[in-house]
């Protein structure tokens, strides 16, 4: 296993995040030999999903103190003719990371993910055994009963039975206790004795039980769709890097009106046969619909509007206000002020395009999360030659002082690699190098809970649902709520992520209101009879993400000409940012490249380096996929 | 059972650099063999379909496509997989060691279910002469571990079909018994692709 890294390669890429994912494969794909690194022992950066105890690792990771930010020996490795472009030692992309658990233990005994392989044969103790039972997501406890170690990764993680976890915003390391208004109402009537309990009380799921079935979790960082005619789906498709990958179909749309979830009819099949919808407003909905799909042709119709926002155009538009509200925040998703009437129609004409291409609504996601796509990118690099370390750190980057060009990198074991070529991606720079860089922040939560936001004939249902802002200057918080059958979440639960651009300090401040008209704390739902309408909210994590997208590669500090940065995700519902990103630096690189084509016939072997070869037949005209109406047991083989 | 029912299984292959993991696929999906080692480029999932129990089963064999290299494995390749083929030269001490970790990284990335997760061991280039693991050794790692041993030739074809064919086994009976598999119907997109019906 001790395998040395060579130290000449054609493009060093740093990050394994979606952007630069693409790059390196679509460099490899074009025969540059490619070495992929990342700091973490991870895949995606801040597009990775994680299982729960993953998770919990993460959430540690950043309200740990920062033990220095910079690399100490690069400098004695330099030339006399070089300078070094430092990098980042510890990320900072991630802030205000909160974790409020609802949910209770079944009892006492220590909690442990099923299946983890142990190290020590004697079982450890939970920390907790002086706890009073009825810990049910209300006290604060102070951060040091987490006992979760972090020395053996191989192993799971011991919950500890703590109930709130605060980040700390700063390195001085606050330990802020705050609870929501909810909780501390309730507090004195949460029932006691909950420990005596052996068995769950019927459908409540606890969490140990979330604990237990932690690697059936998948929960992403970044939550988006894919645009079913979108540059990604597109990207995925002509390289066949499909093929790494399975997608389910989004199957709700849904709306929030009036303290209502609904959802919106967005298909002629689905306004046909809403029931919510008047005859009238059927054939109001329809004739808008019909004209949005090809509005550039009658321009006579919106020009007198083309300054004004897409809301003033629609009121003018013999639509209900429910409809137009609708089609506002959840078609078009945008907001009242600020979307132009052209890009509303844009963006309206866009979702339509998209309907009906694999199912009723517009958008896939992945099986096992948005967390997939970077890595299917990789797969295709390495199967192209590329070479791969993650816990791979780099201190920093040798410049040519004559040049002025970026020869090599030295990574953290001093060893030196050169490469013609880098891509950075921004959370890896420091902050001398950004110290002109305005970022913006996302605001992010994710939350498991025990029902659907609405109720339906299945509970396998994938939704995306858009609450128009709470107040005029504030941002729609997009929800996305995934089903069990995404591979997302255990049995009997569902995975809720919600987005905004950050507008308050935190991310818990940004959503938490949102996740209150949503959502019923799981304590208070034990006061309440059987029929709550809303569903119960298990565990919440509210965190900030730097938005590092959109930046001009001039802003940033002492870049050599052939160091290019690749942003981390946007707040945006799709992956198109990700995808141009990655085909306008690789077209830089390789202009006269053809930006991930097909791979050839898959049964053609190519070898690497001298030796035989097989002979080659020339590629047939499309990956043709495997096909399943194939019936007779014949052998054969295609990828 | 309706042998044209297809039931999708995903196996993969691990173990450490060299071991002859390629060609193992090579010479079970393609009847095939190059005598050179070189890394392959192009090539990761292989597909054979192979009637067990007068049901189809249709094996995507994934290959690791060299990121054992440096363990640096995407996660990806383990998900939704339904048996693994473990393999090490008998040649190579180190590869045969290596099996520990190779099948702890498998353990952690699974999830647990009633069943075993199916896996068998392939002591691969039995047909060298320097051999460092005998078969003994190799054995009582995998009696220990209760998971099936194959003594192997990729290079002269010896029991790799054998290997291959009980895994599938193991991996259908498992698969059976696993519920969600039912729920899992998920969209393959492929170039072929083409819209249904474009609706409004």
């Amino acid at each position: 296993m001790a395998d040395k890294v060579p130290s000449e390669f054609d493009v060093v890429v740093i990050g394994t995040g979606l952007p630069e994912s693409i790059v390196a494969a679509a460099c490899s794909r074009s025969g540059q030999s490619v070495l992929h690194v990342d700091s973490r022992s991870y895949y995606g950066g801040n597009w990775a999903s994680f299982s729960f105890s993953g998770l919990l690792s993460w959430i540690k990771e950043y309200q740990e103190e920062s033990d220095g930010d910079e690399w100490a020996a690069w400098q004695e490795l330099l030339l006399e003719a070089e300078e070094g472009v430092a990098l980042r030692k510890k990320d900072q992309t991630i802030q205000h990371v909160e974790v409020i658990r609802y949910a209770s233990q079944d009892s006492d005994e220590h909690v442990e993910e099923v299946g983890a392989v142990q190290k020590n044969p004697a079982p450890v103790t939970s920390a907790s055994s002086n706890d009073p039972p009825d810990s049910t997501g209300t006290a604060c406890s102070d951060t040091s009963e987490l006992t979760a170690p972090l020395n053996e990764p191989e192993t799971s993680q011991e919950v500890p039975d703590v109930d709130v976890t605060l980040g700390n915003e700063s390195h001085g390391g606050d330990t802020d206790c705050t609870e929501s208004p909810l909780e501390q109402e309730k507090a004195e009537n949460v029932p006691v004795g909950e420990a005596v309990v052996d068995v769950p009380k019927k459908n409540r799921i606890t969490y140990s039980q979330i604990v237990k079935e932690g690697r059936r979790f998948n929960i992403d960082l970044t939550s988006k769709l894919l645009y079913s005619r979108g540059l990604l789906i597109d990207l995925l498709i002509k390289s066949s890097v499909s093929r790494y990958a399975e997608f389910k179909n989004v199957t709700r749309i849904l709306g929030y009106r009036e303290g209502t979830v609904l959802q919106v009819p967005c298909s002629r099949a689905d306004v046909f046969n809403s029931k919510q919808l008047t005859m009238v407003e059927k054939r109001m909905l329809m004739k808008f619909l019909t004209f949005c799909l090809d509005y550039e042709q009658q321009p006579e119709d919106y020009k007198a509007y083309e300054e004004c926002p897409f809301s003033e155009y629609l009121k003018t538009q013999k639509l209900t206000p429910s409809l137009q509200h609708f089609v506002l925040h959840s078609i078009a998703m945008t907001s009242e002020g600020c979307t132009g009437t052209l890009d509303g129609l844009r963006e309206t004409q866009n979702f339509l395009r998209c309907l009906g291409r694999y199912g009723n609504t517009p958008f896939l996601f992945p099986l096992y999360g948005q967390g997939e796509l970077p890595q299917c990118f990789c797969r295709m690099c390495a199967v192209f030659g590329g070479t791969y370390c993650l816990s791979h750190a780099v201190q920093c980057l040798v410049v040519d002082k004559e040049s002025g060009k970026c020869k090599a990198i030295i990574d953290h074991f001093g060893q030196r690699i050169s490469a013609k070529y880098f891509i950075v991606e921004d959370s890896y720079l420091t902050e001398k190098t950004c110290s002109d860089v305005a970022y913006r922040q996302m605001s992010r939560a994710v939350l498991i809970t025990d029902r659907s936001v609405l109720k339906a004939e299945s509970d396998q249902q994938i939704s995306i649902l858009t609450v128009p802002p709470v107040e005029p200057g504030s941002a729609a918080v997009r929800v996305i709520e995934l089903c069990s059958s995404t591979m997302t979440c255990m049995k009997g639960t569902y995975l809720v992520h919600l987005t905004c651009p950050s507008s308050k300090k935190t991310a818990r401040e940004d959503l938490e209101s949102v996740v209150q008209k949503l959502f019923t704390p799981y304590a208070e739902a034990e006061l309440e009879n059987e029929e709550v309408e809303k569903p119960n909210l298990l565990w919440a994590l509210y965190f900030n993400m730097r938005d590092s997208s959109g930046i001009n590669r001039d802003s940033y500090n002492d870049l050599p000409s052939n160091v290019y940065v690749c942003s981390g995700p946007d707040c945006f519902l799709g992956n198109k940012n990700a995808v141009q990103q990655a085909e306008t630096l690789f077209r830089h690189i390789l202009p006269n490249e053809e930006f991930c084509p097909p791979p050839p016939n898959p049964e053609d072997i190519v070898f690497d380096g001298d030796g035989m070869q097989p002979e080659v037949p020339a590629p047939k005209p499309e990956a043709a996929e495997d096909v399943t109406s194939q019936g007779d047991a014949e052998e054969h083989s295609e990828e | 059972m309706d042998p044209r029912r297809k039931v999708d299984l995903k196996l993969i292959i691990i173990g450490a650099l060299g071991v002859g993991k390629t060609s193992l696929l090579n010479q079970y999906v393609h009847k095939t063999f190059y005598e050179d080692y070189q890394t392959t480029l192009g090539a990761s999932i292989l597909s054979k379909i192979i009637m067990v129990d007068n049901t189809t089963l249709k094996l995507q064999i994934w290959d690791t496509g060299g990121q054992e290299r440096f363990r640096s494995m995407v996660s990806t390749f383990y998900k939704g997989s339904d048996g693994c083929i473990l393999a090490f030269d008998v040649t190579d001490r180190d590869s045969f060691h290596a099996l520990d970790t190779w099948r702890g990284d498998i353990l952690q990335k699974t999830v647990p279910t009633e069943q075993v997760f199916p896996m068998v061991v392939l002591g691969n280039k039995i047909d060298l002469d320097d051999r460092e693991v005998s078969q003994e050794k190799a054995l009582d790692w995998c009696k220990e571990k209760d998971i099936p041993y194959f003594e192997v030739s990729a290079k002269n074809d010896i029991n790799v079909e054998q290997a291959f064919e009980l895994l599938a086994r193991q991996a259908l009976s498992r698969h059976r018994g696993i519920l969600e598999n039912y729920l899992t119907d998920s969209i393959k997109l492929s170039p072929a692709d083409e819209p249904r019906n474009k609706c409004c």
